[in-house]
């Protein structure tokens, strides 16, 4: 039972997070053109996160954001540092980010590529960010693929050269023992093997040899979920995530940090409602970190 | 020399010349597998799977409550060992006790049952895979499952963990229920599954799965086991730990 005050608080906070995600997710059926990027723009959007992330409130933010593409929006009374975001009526497909900089921040980057398409993924990872002290969150803007609303698609984890592959590789430099979460969802009933029809999630760094760390981040997840997080490939062939743009840029930079985590639909919902639940999955994602 | 002296000398040199023969024979290998099966739990193991088991207390019951009344549960067990145990000689006894429940919560039958596992190592060195925590002290001895029967059939379990020879740090369990089918569900419940479900579940057959007769088909579904979590509160009614089992990696056997 918990208690009048707990209540309050816990409700402020949802009422926070539904807001953050208002501001940060807007429909995606506004998408219109989307951004294609060579080295030299994913190189500015690097610089604008490698800035943000050393100090928020640093001087020349504005033009830095305005050469990438983007908009700076400082939170910082809201405790949410800077929001970086294309302009609304471009909506071009660059992603949406918050980055956090001080001390005592949790190394930990909570990434939602395909927000739209995996239900709740957007505001799971908005829920963890604003909830922990994480350094960095990041969304798409643009949806993933063109049965969505909008004539216009990006699949972001397949982008080699883009603000969001420029992104993590900024939040690595900072914080190179540090971790990179991305959130997917999938659909039980398209997996072909029973016990990835059954998981509650999927865990992967993107290898076929998943490191002590990813394990005993799924040992954790394993006896909190209310059904089996499986790793790839040991316990299922499926989702492994081997072609992740993000997976393949942080492993060439020799970043071991990073995770990608497929969620049952169900779990995602009971993530998204349960404040308790989603502390301690949040406390699972830094296991081993 | 005496009669008796000569004889008792022929039956020496007639048992230690095989001996000598096995010895030369299998010693090296055996000798490395035992060296290695002390550093089985870390190094280059390969994982080839992770499960959930749930450990017994030897003063307070955990409860797996069936999703229905069942005539047979399956409980996998294996006892987790201290270090010094590894080469235990003559391998570990441990038991637990079993309380069968109907309904009302009245204790239909208990069955304490107690079994033996072999070492650490010799479940290492015998065998092609084997079982550890990772980031725990204890290993873990030999395995083993048992089908427990119940008349009436019984619709929770009560398991506790009895008292196991000394060294024996805990017990852990699987427990497992059939999957609940009647007649023809059973066959529908097979034939509903994809191509490649059938094809694993009926892989012992010699006959591919769309030439399985009903009957065939009713045996595979009805087989299908089940896994039965706890009730309460993970950390205050029960432990959850995660096992892995690691296999030998393949020999590099060099150009055939």
């Amino acid at each position: 039972m918990i208690g009048r005050k707990h209540a309050l608080g816990l409700a402020l906070l949802m009422a926070l997070a539904a807001g953050l995600a208002a501001a940060l997710l807007p429909s995606l059926r506004h998408a219109g053109t989307v951004a294609s990027y060579d080295a030299g723009e994913m190189a500015a959007a690097q610089a604008l996160f490698d800035v943000v992330l050393d100090d928020p409130r640093s001087a020349g933010l504005d033009e830095l954001a305005r050469a990438a593409g983007f908009t700076a929006l400082p939170r910082h009374d809201e405790g949410q540092g800077v929001l970086l975001q294309e302009p609304i009526e471009s909506c071009a497909g660059r992603g949406a980010y918050l980055l956090r900089g001080g001390d005592g921040l949790v190394p930990l980057a909570v990434t939602a590529p395909h927000r739209g398409a995996d239900r709740h993924t957007g505001m799971l990872a908005a829920q963890i960010f604003l909830e922990s002290k994480s350094a960095a969150a990041g969304w798409n803007s643009a949806p993933r693929n063109d049965r969505d609303l909008c004539g216009n698609a990006i699949d972001l984890a397949r982008q080699d050269q883009h603000a969001f592959t420029g992104f993590v590789l900024s939040f690595m430099t900072k914080y190179p023992a540090g971790r990179v979460v991305q959130l997917h969802g999938f659909d039980g009933d398209n997996r072909a093997e029973p016990e990835a029809s059954e998981a509650a999630a999927i865990i992967s760094n993107g290898t076929d040899d998943p490191p002590d760390t990813l394990l005993d981040m799924a040992d954790c997840l394993d006896t909190l979920l209310p059904r089996r997080a499986l790793v790839y490939p040991i316990g299922t062939q499926e989702l492994g995530a081997t072609q992740n743009a993000q997976g393949r840029a942080l492993r060439d930079a020799g970043f071991d940090g990073f995770v990608h985590i497929e969620l049952a639909a169900d779990i995602r919902a009971q993530l998204v409602q349960d404040g308790e639940l989603r502390t301690r999955f949040a406390q699972c994602l830094l296991s081993g970190v | 020399m005496s009669l008796t002296f000569l004889f008792r000398l022929l039956a020496f040199l007639f048992l230690i010349t095989p001996a000598a023969m096995l010895g030369t024979r299998y010693g090296p290998e055996l000798g490395d597998y035992l060296a290695g099966a002390r550093g089985s739990t870390v190094g280059d193991t390969r994982i080839s799977s992770r499960s959930i088991v749930y450990r017994l207390d030897p003063d307070r019951p955990v409860n797996f409550t069936f999703s229905q009344p069942v005539d047979l549960m399956k409980v996998i067990v294996q006892p987790a060992v201290v270090e010094e145990l590894h080469d235990q000689e003559g391998g570990v006894t441990y038991g637990f006790r079993a309380d069968l429940l109907d309904g009302e919560g009245q204790v239909i039958k208990q069955h304490d049952i107690y079994l033996h596992a072999h070492s650490p190592d010799v479940i290492y060195a015998t065998g092609t895979r084997w079982r550890f925590f990772r980031n725990r002290p204890e290993l873990i001895a030999g395995q083993d499952d048992v089908l427990v029967a119940s008349d009436p059939r019984a619709t929770s379990a009560r398991l506790t963990a009895l008292p196991s020879d000394d060294g024996v740090i805990a017990i852990d369990v699987r427990v497992y229920e059939q999957r609940p089918f009647l007649g023809q569900q059973a066959i529908d419940a097979f034939r509903r599954r994809n191509e490649q479900e059938q094809a694993d579940l009926a892989d012992a057959n010699a006959f591919p799965p769309d030439m399985l007769m009903a009957a065939e088909m009713n045996h595979i579904a009805r087989n299908q086991w089940r896994p039965v979590g706890p009730g309460g509160i993970a950390g205050r009614d029960y432990l959850a730990l995660v096992l892995y089992e690691g296999s030998k990696p393949i020999e590099d056997e060099g150009e055939q």
